[in-house]
């Protein structure tokens, strides 16, 4: 158990007793690393990310005695992010994607848009890496966000997302399949199609 | 001999790999495998690029300039909870009486969602409503001394609430020639107060350190390793808890000596060395931090066990002989480390006073040829003000409080001039989040007045002290008297009452309701006043309505 954890679920325990300055010290801890997560998950707004930061930790403030340490502190955190970003989005109402609501156990499926894209449309469309992460469902680029940028492991990623670990591989395979693709694309089309047909 | 890793293992861990999440032996198992595994090596490359796009998604990001302003703001919208408090008789009371709202989504993590947890939740509140009406009483008792203890701004971060002392319990057993020049209260009954034995002004004998602790109603001086030490004073304490704090002073440097009329002999000492002492598992123990170290503190700030931040004052030299240049170090504490911040500031002849800080963000102030400095340091970056400030001001700071981001006061004086010479009237600026406003004062009566030391106890319960006629020494004369205003009930007033032997009040803390104490001076004539006069620090108390001398230093 790291020393993290534990100065956290002293913290937390200590908010669940009602003291506003151990939250305050939570929040400063958290803070950061949920604000860039959920700049991710919200689309760059900046407004809702204040507003759910607001949200997260009043959750926090609300339910710290419910905490019973089966989990670090800060998983527990993020799934309360996790969970409040999804009733956000059914309320908005703002995402493309399907969004599991009740989280099941459902399979994922390659992305659509990506299958049924023919070699030479994807050859035409100039895809870079950077437009690889764009073309990422919001729940693959939340499972590449919280393994890489938030260094949860497979096991928090799964009680975050409240899905099994099973699915959590199959959306980093998913991702990882996608980038693969899109780098292989450009080994193989380093020059803008119009370019090429020109010359040829 | 390390067993090899699989493809199949070596795969499921390349994106932890990539981002540096493994450990050294993991890291090991895996660079073994790639090393030799071209099939994995090109599986690693997407996962190279996700770190990358993701990387570059991040720096993306706007910096975070909302932090302390979106806390205060999480702060107003807390719902009230039960706060279980320690009577003196050892009972725990239930002291609020909102029961907390049940949020409208059932954000609880999945561990905790199961039928039972929901039964025993419905059986809590109905225990604890019936708990709150039997303690409201308790809440009437109680409740001021939680806001006494707490504030930004002061050294104050009491947690327990101990029955406070009787006034005829305290007691302050420190040695002859003691001289305090700090003081920060952990509770009611526990607090620490620093300084030297032998005042460094004084000159007659060699100084050293000198730490008192308020332990069952008396104060005493400890022996620990950081105290005693020679040719030293200390001038600032914070304490963070009652097992941790911090203590800062300087060592001196002996630069001459004086032949006094009667014989005696002066000594005039200098500030050599910083020294920072970190009272842990209770001891006071002296460290080593990073920069330039020559000078003395200026001010220290510990926000928690983990956050705190120290100001230098490394002195001034000359870089020609007319032009004196200042420098400062500031240095932050960060989970166990001390670490150089660099300050913005391009003119050498500023002096900065002031340091208040918070968990998100940390505030100086001062002056320069051109007026006042303020700034603070938020997000990894500065945002100051200078110069006049608020109008046509030509302000001094000398101390800094705040309570939030939206509520900072800066003191010090405001220099004018007319026909009839130069003049300091004291000054109180403050901001309400927006912009700089100067504080109405109460008219001092004074010719000269100026504002020092500031402690905010609370948004409605700020202190201010400095001196009147500060010139009276130098001019072989007694005081006006003391400066003190107490900002209450949203305006400044000056305190009253204080003994008339006070020319001079400095750091006031809280200790319970209506009970502080304060560090001040008294003027004492030498030699009747044919050898001028010099300043005594005083210990002062403030119970049952009434300022008294608790600790009348030699």
């Amino acid at each position: 158990m790291t020393s993290d954890h534990v100065a956290h679920a002293t913290l937390l325990a200590l908010v669940a007793a009602g003291d506003e300055d151990a939250l305050r010290q939570l929040y400063a801890a958290f803070r950061p690393r949920l604000r860039r997560y959920l700049w991710h998950q919200l689309g760059g707004d900046t407004l809702a990310v204040e507003e759910m930061l607001q949200d997260v930790f009043l959750a926090v403030w609300r339910t710290a005695s419910a905490y019973r340490g089966e989990a670090k502190v800060a998983t527990w955190i993020f799934q309360i992010a996790h969970y409040l970003v999804i009733h956000a989005r059914h309320r908005q109402s703002r995402y493309a994607d399907a969004v599991s609501t009740d989280g099941s156990d459902e399979e994922d499926t390659p992305h659509p848009s990506w299958q049924s894209v023919s070699h030479e449309d994807e050859v035409i469309d100039r895809l870079t890496l950077a437009d690889a992460l764009a073309h990422l469902s919001t729940k693959h680029r939340e499972v590449l966000d919280l393994v890489s940028r938030q260094g949860f492991s497979l096991e928090e990623v799964a009680q975050i997302l409240d899905v099994p670990t099973g699915t959590v591989k199959s959306r980093l395979s998913y991702a990882h399949l996608s980038y693969a693709h899109k780098a292989l694309l450009r080994e193989l089309c380093p020059q803008p199609v119009e370019e090429r047909r020109r010359d040829a | 001999m390390m067993p090899e890793y699989t493809c199949a293992q070596c795969r499921e861990c390349l994106l932890w790999y990539v981002t540096e999440q493994l450990t050294p032996a993991e890291r090991e198992h895996i660079a073994r495998h790639l090393a030799t595994c071209a099939a994995c090596q090109r599986e690693a490359r997407p996962w190279h690029a996700v770190d990358t796009t993701l990387d570059d998604a991040d720096h993306a990001i706007p910096p975070d300039m909302a932090a302390a302003s979106a806390w205060s703001t999480l702060k107003a919208r807390l719902p009230k909870r039960p706060i279980i408090a320690e009577t003196h008789h050892g009972e725990r009371a239930l002291m609020e009486h909102n029961i907390p709202n049940e949020p409208e989504l059932d954000i609880r993590p999945r561990d905790t969602r199961h039928g039972p947890a929901r039964r025993r939740s419905l059986v809590a509140v109905t225990v604890f409503v019936l708990l709150v009406a039997l303690s409201v009483a308790l809440f009437d008792v109680l409740g001021p001394q939680l806001r006494h203890n707490r504030g930004i701004g002061s050294h104050t971060t009491a947690t327990a609430t101990p029955a406070p002392c009787a006034p005829s319990q305290l007691k302050a057993a420190l040695p002859a020639n003691s001289y305090l020049q700090d003081i920060s209260m952990v509770s009611a009954t526990d607090g620490w107060a620093v300084g030297a034995i032998n005042n460094p002004s004084e000159g007659t004998a060699t100084p050293k350190t000198l730490i008192a602790h308020l332990h069952n109603c008396q104060w005493t001086p400890v022996s620990d390793a950081g105290a005693s030490i020679a040719s030293a004073q200390l001038t600032q304490v914070a304490m963070v808890s009652s097992t941790e704090g911090w203590a800062v002073g300087s060592t001196l440097k002996l630069f001459d000596n004086i032949s006094q009329a009667n014989g005696a002999i002066t000594h005039q000492w200098m500030y050599d060395k910083l020294i920072v002492l970190h009272y842990t598992n209770g001891q006071w123990q002296q460290v080593s931090v990073p920069g330039n170290t020559s000078g003395q503190p200026q001010a220290l700030h510990m926000t928690s066990s983990n956050d705190g931040w120290l100001l230098v004052d490394n002195g001034k030299s000359h870089t020609d002989p007319y032009t004196a240049y200042y420098a400062y170090t500031l240095l932050h504490y960060q989970s166990g480390a001390w670490s150089v911040v660099p300050m913005p500031f391009k003119t050498p002849t500023m002096i900065l006073s002031g340091l208040v800080a918070t968990s998100f963000d940390v505030w100086l102030d001062g002056y320069d040829g051109l007026g006042g400095i303020i700034a603070y340091y938020q997000g990894g970056q500065w945002h100051t003000w200078g110069g006049s400030i608020v109008g046509k001001l030509s302000p001094a700071l000398y101390a800094i409080g705040m309570t939030s981001d939206s509520d900072v006061w800066a003191i010090g004086s405001n220099y004018s001039h007319d026909a009839s010479g130069d003049h300091t009237e004291a000054l109180v600026l403050h901001y309400e989040g927006s912009q700089w406003t100067r504080a109405v004062l109460p008219d001092l009566h004074a010719q000269q007045s100026s504002l020092m030391r500031i402690s905010v106890l609370a948004p409605d319960d700020v202190w201010a002290c400095g001196d009147m006629d500060a010139s009276y020494i130098q001019a072989n004369r007694p005081p006006q008297g003391p400066l003190a205003l107490h900002y209450i009930g949203g305006k400044w007033q000056e305190v009253s009452g204080l003994p008339p032997a006070v020319a001079s009040i400095s750091q006031v803390v809280a200790a319970a309701h209506e009970q502080y104490w304060a560090l001040g001076a008294i003027y004492v004539p030498i030699n009747g006043g044919k050898d001028g006069a010099t300043m005594r620090g005083v210990l002062l108390s403030y119970t049952n309505g009434a300022w008294s001398i608790a600790s009348g230093q030699a």
